[in-house]
């Protein structure tokens, strides 16, 4: 199966399948158009450099998004460490200062949330962002990650569990 | 309650069976802790899903910065070839053996008449060579000049082109001109 001849419709049709996904993986963990165009050119870089081929395209489509979603997570966790290494130096708060009710109403709980995905452990924060940010299913998170739908299945529920105790730590309103 | 609240989890991805998913809805409408929960993931999925900027235009400017990173049309050199190894392990015997003979033909010297001339032949040393029949002549006068050897045994090949008669003669290297012509007058 040809599906890293750039020209061939294999690829065409693959692309078009995949690139929205991890898109939408790299842009909503980096929020940011020209990091996330550029951890999707190296994610199907890496694919057509790849040696081996896959049995079909879906395992060609669920090794793209675990590349992506592994690329933008590190690309993620590096920023955060630049990041808190410039509040250091300039003596910035690392939270914000208002209230989690007045963050809510500012239109900044998003930005916490997301931080406190960050904080997440690797498996939870895996399958959480497969899910809320790549929109997929149990099947297809379990496919990318290579575990059973069952374990996605829990590892979602606590991902939420433990989102919710570290919002709440952060004075974030959540129900 | 962990587990019905891992299945609230599961209702609200829409990743249960119908069967389940209405047992779940039920008791959606009852439980006050439930519906707190679900309004719980659902505040999450609404600051998570955030709007994606930018996809179309980056999708195809994506694909042409990969036409030019990635040639479609690979020279001879950066063709991938696969060669299964019993072919390869056969190509590499083949190319040794011709490379062997082709180093002992081009390399090693061949004798010439001259060499073995200065080969130093010591007495009590039986040595057989061989002589292209068209340089019989000059082995013999060679024979002559160094008037060394006690006896020489020449084979004649069996060719057509010649007829044995009698025994091979055994004859002293110094007689070579002195040999009693046969019956039809020749040597």
């Amino acid at each position: 199966m040809r599906y890293r001849d750039l020209n061939g419709p294999e690829f065409r049709a693959l692309y078009n399948e995949v690139f929205p996904i991890v898109y939408r993986i790299a842009f909503r963990v980096t929020e940011d158009v020209l990091v996330s165009e550029e951890l999707c050119h190296e994610a199907f870089v890496r694919y057509v450099e790849r040696d081996g081929s896959f049995p079909d395209a879906n395992q060609a489509k669920y090794w793209l998004i675990r590349v992506t979603k592994n690329l933008a997570l590190n690309y993620q966790k590096r920023r955060g460490r630049e990041r808190r290494a410039y509040q250091r130096a300039y003596f910035e708060p690392s939270h914000p200062s208002e209230s989690g009710e007045t963050a809510v109403l500012k239109g900044e709980a998003s930005a916490l949330v997301r931080a406190a995905v960050e904080k997440l452990p690797d498996k939870l924060k895996s399958v959480l962002v497969l899910k809320e940010y790549g929109e997929l299913s149990y099947r297809d998170i379990a496919e990318t990650l290579g575990i059973t739908e069952a374990n996605v299945k829990v590892r979602v529920f606590r991902a939420r569990e433990r989102l919710t105790t570290l919002l709440k730590e952060s004075d974030v309103y959540v129900p | 309650m962990s587990h019905e609240y891992q299945r609230l989890s599961s209702y609200f991805d829409n990743e249960l069976d119908d069967v389940t998913a209405g047992i779940v809805k039920r008791r959606l409408e009852n439980d006050k802790e439930a519906q707190k929960r679900y309004r719980r993931f659902a505040l999450l999925r609404e600051h998570l899903s955030t709007p994606v900027a930018g996809e179309e235009e980056t999708r195809e400017k994506v694909f042409r910065r990969l036409e030019r990173h990635v040639p479609q049309h690979p020279t001879v050199w950066q063709r991938r070839i696969t060669v299964p190894l019993p072919a390869l392990a056969a190509a590499a015997v083949v190319l040794v053996t011709v490379g062997v003979f082709a180093f002992r033909s081009l390399i090693l010297p061949v004798a010439s008449p001259d060499d073995v001339a200065d080969i130093p032949t010591p007495p009590d040393v039986d040595l057989t060579i061989t002589v292209d029949q068209l340089d019989i002549q000059e082995m013999l006068d060679w024979l002559n000049r160094r008037d060394m050897l006690d006896q020489v045994t020449i084979e004649l090949p069996d060719s057509p082109t010649f007829r044995l008669r009698g025994e091979p003669a055994l004859i002293r290297a110094s007689e070579i001109g002195r040999i009693p012509k046969g019956p039809d007058g020749n040597g």
